[in-house]
């Protein structure tokens, strides 16, 4: 059997992980779902060489190309990523690898999100 | 005129600008090379010394708009101009525009110069802002502008898509892009040439405005049914409001919402966040296309009366137009479409990638244009060539390094400009100077690769002799070369005089490398004297071994001779290593008392074996060898016994060899010996490895039950804390078998139990007696007389604190024989 993919299906599907993972963490028993996540994770690592970051609590400013941010406050200082909308992905050759997703999120102070 | 034709089109936007290029019948539209879109923001921002163009001044034009400049060519031709507050100057809508042109310029992969372009301009640009226009491609460095109205570019596009001439006749240009809409009406003349006819247009109209309406009609009110808010579309959109990132949350979902509503009937927009009374919702919200439909109509009918507008202007019918031409991202609505289609009652044509439409026939329009002679004629010589010497740790463990350079040449007017080769950092553009720096982030255990480029005036490419920084993070050390070996110093243990080794480099440090350590002199070397010597020896091995069974790699001996006064016991002698990337060893130890400083390199090439030493160190360790047996023998240790005993005749035959060598031996047989010598410690270090480790063991438990005893009874929380911490260490110290890093655990209880009893009453009362006891041997009499007299005041007065600082200085009037009492004199002549 011959099975074309297409880079961007894997991307969408990491994307589902990624809220998939976010959603078990969330849940007090998880875990049991986060172990399948994790395997999951493995999986798109070993055979795609794709593996997605998720750059919540990092500090933000306008030399990240990383991500695309859609900052909120009124400050423009000191800023970090509040929350992410969608992950890095990141993939791999040999010892280095590019970003083939950049990851969309919101960037404010840390007071800014309640 | 030239053979060669222009080729490159631009589509300056108001909102995003592209770059096209035709090559042999084919148009090619430009990425980013920063995320790989098509399109550019036409957003222009001046931070922290930085020039940022596109997407991340776009990110930054809501919360810094006093440094961000967006929709300045609605002011293009006026006299108006933006201020900048972080340049303190302000900018024209011809240099900000100039800035859009030069970072799409950085989009030509192919790395041919731009000398010249055709630039589009709205159907409504005058004469002035159409000069203004080709003065911002002159100021990026385009010697040559041909302007070309939008409506018509989009038309050449359709009408190389379908292959075939636009037929005689007219018919609408409908431009909705994210942030504004156009209307043309295109016709071709007489002579066959293409012309816009008439325009309307709307500058605060697009895209972005149908996801404001439905994060604000529909996702808000529904929000507001699952949890408790107050005043929650006033806290969001707000600036300043307690809800303004749920916003920009929202806008987002909104956009992503109204695109899957393109293709599919309903959407979903999945939520989690908190309410005011701090509880989580969890909820999807379904979004019907109809839905969608109903909210965003009356925009688009606003679009529709533009269009009836044109017609009823120019007295034509719907079946006048042969079809309504569609441009702009949001035009790729199926309603956008079918309500035009349905409300104009004219055909629309949707063939062509509405964001690249333009600058697509820009090209297809420059490809028939020649390039004026001007344009080559008229080259500025390429900018002499820079040097660039540049510093960085080319492997690090660090999550960010800082880039130096000095840059030598030509660097004045010029820029700077760093990437990451993923794609995850960009400096933006930097002002060139002589000395320049930047904070570099890496990505963990990876190559990190930059491209540095410095640009000319116009953002055009210098040549520069550096063009790539390469730093390893983590794991990877290719960059830098690890040390395979702990470097120690050996020294001589306060308490029995023998030899030990205290680590200067450790195993695995990346190179290059330093380090500096403080050691004390404990035996008083006289100016002159030509037999007295300390004796620095590095050597190379686990500082956990025996020194005699580690590498020599350097000695440097002092001698009186070379002091320019007495070196008395007990004073600082500092040590600095560093070792080069071809593990060169420099050496400085700088005599404090003398303030002199002594250097030595040790080649790698070169191993230096002092037959002195050699025989100095086989002696101690016959020695050794003796005493471990004894040891072996009382702890019915036989099977050791018996192999040190087996071990003790080798040991033997090695201090008669060595004991044999003239300082100036010339065979190798020093070499031979110390190897023998080195097999021999190591076998010892092996067979009583066990002992020293019981022996460490039990002078850490003793300690640390103390310790704890102290601590409980007298400490502060502070000290209770820093307890906690290191018998924390406790466990994992015993696993790991190292009586190194157990006697060291043990120190630090020692020092925090010394610390706690300088507080205890009864232990200052009787320390204070010893040294009383002592006065008569104190080196100032009259000195210790009165402060033991204070010390008697103080305890009778229950002044501890003071007492404690008596008993300091009374403690440094001891002659130093008796501060240290137990120390055996040592070989090197130096102590920790």
């Amino acid at each position: 059997m011959h099975l074309e993919v297409q880079p961007k299906s894997l991307f969408r599907l990491l994307n589902q992980i990624f809220e998939l993972e976010r959603k078990a963490t969330r849940l007090a028993d998880g875990e049991n779902v986060l172990r399948q996540v994790r395997r999951m994770k493995e999986l798109f690592e070993e055979d795609f060489q794709l593996t997605y970051e998720d750059p919540t609590g990092q500090p933000f400013n306008e030399t990240r190309t990383d991500v695309e941010a859609r900052l909120a406050g009124d400050s423009a200082e000191n800023l970090v990523i509040v929350e992410t909308l969608k992950p890095v992905i990141r993939f791999s050759h040999g010892p280095t690898s590019s970003i083939v997703q950049k990851g969309i999120v919101v960037a404010g102070t840390r007071t800014e999100q309640p | 005129m030239s053979n060669k034709t222009i080729n490159f089109g631009i589509d300056l936007g108001t909102t995003n600008s592209v770059i096209a290029k035709f090559d042999q019948g084919q148009v090619e539209v430009f990425k980013n090379p920063s995320g790989h879109k098509e399109t550019l923001p036409s957003v222009v921002g001046f931070r922290k010394e930085r020039i940022l163009v596109g997407d991340k001044a776009r990110e930054f034009l809501l919360t810094d708009p006093k440094s961000v400049v967006a929709t300045f060519k609605r002011k293009m031709g006026t006299t108006e101009s933006f201020s900048i507050e972080s340049l303190g100057q302000s900018k024209t809508p011809v240099e900000l525009s100039a800035l859009v042109l030069k970072e799409l310029k950085g989009f030509i992969h192919s790395g041919e110069s731009l000398d010249a372009a055709v630039v589009t301009i709205p159907a409504s640009f005058d004469t002035v802002q159409s000069n203004a226009t080709k003065q911002a491609g002159q100021q990026a460095g385009i010697k040559q502008v041909v302007l070309l109205q939008e409506p018509i570019a989009a038309s050449l596009a359709y009408a190389n898509k379908k292959s075939k001439s636009l037929k005689a006749g007219s018919w609408l240009v409908y431009d909705l892009g994210g942030g504004t809409f156009d209307v043309a009406l295109v016709r071709i003349v007489a002579d066959g040439e293409l012309k816009v006819v008439d325009h309307e247009g709307d500058n605060y109209l697009g895209g972005a405005d149908f996801d404001q309406l439905l994060a604000e009609k529909v996702l808000v009110p529904r929000l507001e049914r699952e949890g408790q808010f107050d005043n929650l579309l006033p806290e969001l959109k707000s600036r300043s409001g307690r809800w303004n990132a749920l916003w920009e949350k929202l806008l987002f979902q909104a956009e992503k919402a109204k695109v899957e509503l393109s293709h599919a009937t309903s959407a979903e927009v999945d939520l989690a966040t908190k309410d005011d009374s701090g509880e989580t919702i969890d909820a999807v919200f379904e979004i019907t296309r109809s839905e969608f439909e109903n909210l965003v109509q009356p925009l688009v009918d606003k679009t529709v009366e533009m269009v009836r507008t044109i017609l009823t202007r120019n007295s034509l019918q719907p079946s006048d137009l042969q079809f309504i031409l569609m441009v702009g991202g949001s035009t790729l609505m199926p309603f956008v479409r079918k309500r035009v289609e349905e409300c104009a009652g004219v055909p629309v044509a949707c063939d062509i990638d509405p964001t690249t439409a333009i600058a697509i026939g820009a090209a297809y329009f420059a490809a028939g244009k020649q390039v004026e002679e001007i344009a080559n004629a008229g080259q500025a010589p390429s900018a002499a060539k820079l040097h660039v010497k540049a510093v960085y740790q080319k492997a690090t463990r660090e999550t960010e390094e800082m880039f130096n350079a000095k840059v030598s040449g030509q660097w004045q007017g010029c820029f700077f400009r760093i990437r990451r080769q993923d794609g995850g950092f960009d400096s933006g553009i930097k002002e060139l100077r002589e000395r320049i720096s930047e904070d570099l982030p890496l990505v963990a255990d990876s190559y990190n690769i930059f491209r540095f480029e410095v640009l000319g005036p116009t953002h055009e490419r210098v040549l520069c002799d550096f063009e790539s920084i390469q730093i390893a993070h983590g794991k990877y050390s290719v960059a830098g070369q690890l040390l395979p070996e702990d470097i120690c110093l050996q020294i001589d243990f306060t308490d029995t005089g023998e030899a030990r080794l205290d680590l200067l480099a450790q195993r695995n440090t990346l190179l290059p490398a330093r380090s500096k350590k403080t050691y004390t002199v404990n035996r008083t070397i006289l100016k002159g004297a030509a037999e007295d010597a300390l004796h620095l020896i590095v050597k190379e091995g686990s500082a956990d071994d025996l020194p005699e069974s580690t590498k020599t790699v350097g000695y440097l001996q002092l001698t009186g001779r070379q002091l320019t006064r007495d070196l008395p016991k007990g004073t600082d002698i500092e040590v600095k290593l560093e070792i080069s990337e071809s593990r060169d060893l420099t050496f400085t130890v700088y005599v404090e008392a003398c303030d002199q400083e002594f250097r030595e390199v040790f080649a790698p090439t070169f191993r230096e074996v002092p037959t002195q030493t050699l025989a100095y160190e086989s002696r101690c360790l016959l020695e050794k060898v003796d005493d471990e047996i004894t040891t072996a023998v009382d702890l019915d240790n036989f099977e050791s016994a018996e192999e040190l005993k087996h071990l003790k005749k080798r040991v033997t035959d090695l201090e008669k060899e060595a004991a044999k060598l003239t300082p100036d031996d010339s065979t190798d047989d020093r070499y031979k010996l110390e190897d023998e010598k080195r097999r021999c410690a190591a076998e010892v270090g092996r067979l009583t490895k066990g002992k020293r480790f019981d022996t460490e063991r039990r002078q850490f438990e003793e300690m640390r039950d103390r310790c704890e005893l102290l601590v409980g009874e007298h400490g502060n929380d502070r000290e209770r804390k820093h307890l906690d911490e290191l018998l924390k260490r406790e466990s994992y110290v015993l696993e790991s078998g190292n009586a190194r890093r157990l006697e060291e655990l043990t120190e630090q209880l020692s020092t925090l139990a010394f610390t706690v009893l300088r507080r205890v009453p009864e232990f200052l009362q009787s320390r204070f007696q010893h040294f009383a006891s002592q006065q008569p041997k104190m080196n100032d009499q009259t000195q210790a007389r009165s402060l033991v007299e204070a010390g008697r005041l103080a305890v009778a007065q229950q002044q501890w604190e003071k007492l404690d600082e008596i008993n300091i200085a009374l403690y440094h009037l001891l002659p130093s024989r008796d501060q240290q009492e137990a120390v055996k004199q040592g070989f090197t002549g130096i102590v920790k």
